[in-house]
């Protein structure tokens, strides 16, 4: 992970800004889908979900049909 | 250490007719080890209350409560239903919610993150099949959910059955519900000022001993008995479940000038100057006048200290106006008094309870009947 983007989550943890977070590690998620690193991409994925879910975001659906897709999720 | 055994001859003299009974003995009283017994068999078996709605209004909102150390979760779910958790994760037994607060999504364990839905459903499970692997053969989801402990509303009281033991409440309270169906209409909180709890050095029995009772209404509470006098009360008594008192001469001056709170709607003549004051076994006491109700609910801490949760309900919206704040503020106020006198009488009855000659008590027929009812009910519920 990016260092700057490594503090901006840490940053967000502190300030327990949850919906911050799912869009932090959602971009690192889709970043390393686009290189392949689907491990990596499901991982960071599974951290966004949990957030979104946390926070009652439309987005966890979706997120879910992510993992879902990779058989990482029901 | 041994708990306590509690024999039939211990309880023996407790079952006896009021006239030849003895109250409990001090081991009820004084005894940590009795405490926890009385804890599972009269509390736990039975339909405590725990809680008021209330304080879980919204969808979505959530409250820890500590019951004699049970740590339960109310949450208001989606569709508006109150529901009792146990406030525990199914995966390491983590603590879910420790302050009261909404929660806009998913109960999220802290943990380890396992999160379920307000209704209890067990929605995701991150890393429990490796990184970034959410799903397990040896994780079924359908049977992870959260423990749901039996509840029910009523009068915006919350009530749980901790083992799941009791008849359903409708059967178990069904007297006391036939008895006060009248009073069964929405009932309006009457805000911050009619919210107040009070810590006592007493064993929570005693405070229900003593609010159950009118025998000492003309000692303890002179004022009330300026114009409520002991020969205006009668006695209520049912074996199964709640013993009380009711006064005839219920007529509240709150103000000098005529303003009241409205009535209940449809209330038949009995209840003009009628008011009732009725313990529902085991922990909920409980007041109906015609213009408002109040429920106290006692948390017993220890086996020497409880916490009396007290709040004052109105009949009618109309009584949460601006116009009747400071009448709230005095109902408040009265009420709060009356039940502070009773503190030194709680509190005695518990210093007086390490007399090692005292044999329990000798009850009045005549006046001590909802008392024995009491005593009756807690030796029946330890004899089960």
């Amino acid at each position: 992970m990016e260092n700057g983007v490594g503090r901006q989550i840490l940053d967000a943890y502190k300030r327990c800004e949850f919906r911050a977070l799912v869009q932090l590690y959602l971009d690192v998620a889709d970043d390393h889908e686009a290189r392949a690193n689907h491990d990596a991409a499901c991982y960071y994925w599974t951290v966004a979900y949990v957030f979104a879910l946390q926070e009652g975001m439309d987005c966890a659906e979706e997120l879910r049909q992510k993992l879902a897709a990779h058989g990482r999720e029901y | 250490m041994e708990r306590p055994t509690v024999t039939e001859s211990t309880l023996s003299a407790v079952l006896q007719p009021v006239a030849t009974a003895r109250g409990l003995p001090n081991a009820h009283y004084v005894d940590p080890e009795m405490h926890q017994l009385e804890r599972e068999k009269a509390l736990f078996d039975n339909w405590v209350g725990v809680a008021f709605g209330k304080d879980v209004r919204e969808p979505g909102s959530a409250m820890p409560v500590d019951f004699m150390g049970q740590p339960l979760l109310l949450v208001r779910d989606k569709a508006g239903k109150l529901r009792v958790f146990q406030n525990t994760c199914r995966h390491r037994g983590m603590i879910l919610i420790e302050e009261a607060g909404p929660i806009r999504g998913a109960i999220r364990c802290p943990y380890h993150s396992w999160c379920y839905s307000l209704e209890g459903k067990l929605v995701t499970t991150p890393h429990v099949g490796g990184p970034g692997i959410n799903i397990a053969p040896e994780i079924v989801r359908e049977e992870l959910g959260l423990i749901e402990i039996r509840s029910h509303v009523w009068q915006d009281i919350v009530f749980a059955n901790i083992s799941g033991k009791a008849p359903e409440f409708g059967d178990y309270a069904d007297t006391l519900l036939s008895r006060w169906r009248e009073f069964e209409k929405p009932v309006y909180h009457g805000g911050p000022e009619s919210s107040f709890k009070l810590e006592v050095n007493c064993n929570w029995k005693l405070a229900v001993e003593n609010y159950c009772e009118s025998y000492h209404l003309p000692w303890v509470h002179p004022e009330l008995n300026s114009y409520s006098k002991l020969e205006d009360h009668y006695h209520i008594i049912n074996s199964g479940a709640f013993s009380g008192q009711g006064t005839l001469v219920y007529n509240p001056r709150l103000d000098d000038t005529g303003r009241k709170f409205a009535d209940f709607d449809g209330l038949s003549a009995k209840w003009d100057k009628s008011a009732e004051y009725i313990a529902l076994f085991p922990n909920v006491l409980l007041g109906v006048h015609r213009d408002h109700t109040f429920a106290i609910l006692l948390q017993p801490v220890d086996h020497q200290t409880t916490i009396e949760h007290v709040e004052i309900y109105y009949a009618q919206q109309s009584s949460l106006g601006d116009d009747v704040a400071d009448l709230r503020q005095k109902n408040a106020a009265m009420w709060r008094a009356v039940f502070e006198e009773d503190i030194f009488v709680v509190e005695g009855m518990q210093r007086g309870r390490n007399g090692l000659k005292f044999d329990g008590g000798k009850f009045s027929p005549a006046m001590d009947e909802p008392t024995h009812t009491f005593h009756h009910w807690v030796a029946t519920q330890l004899s089960k």
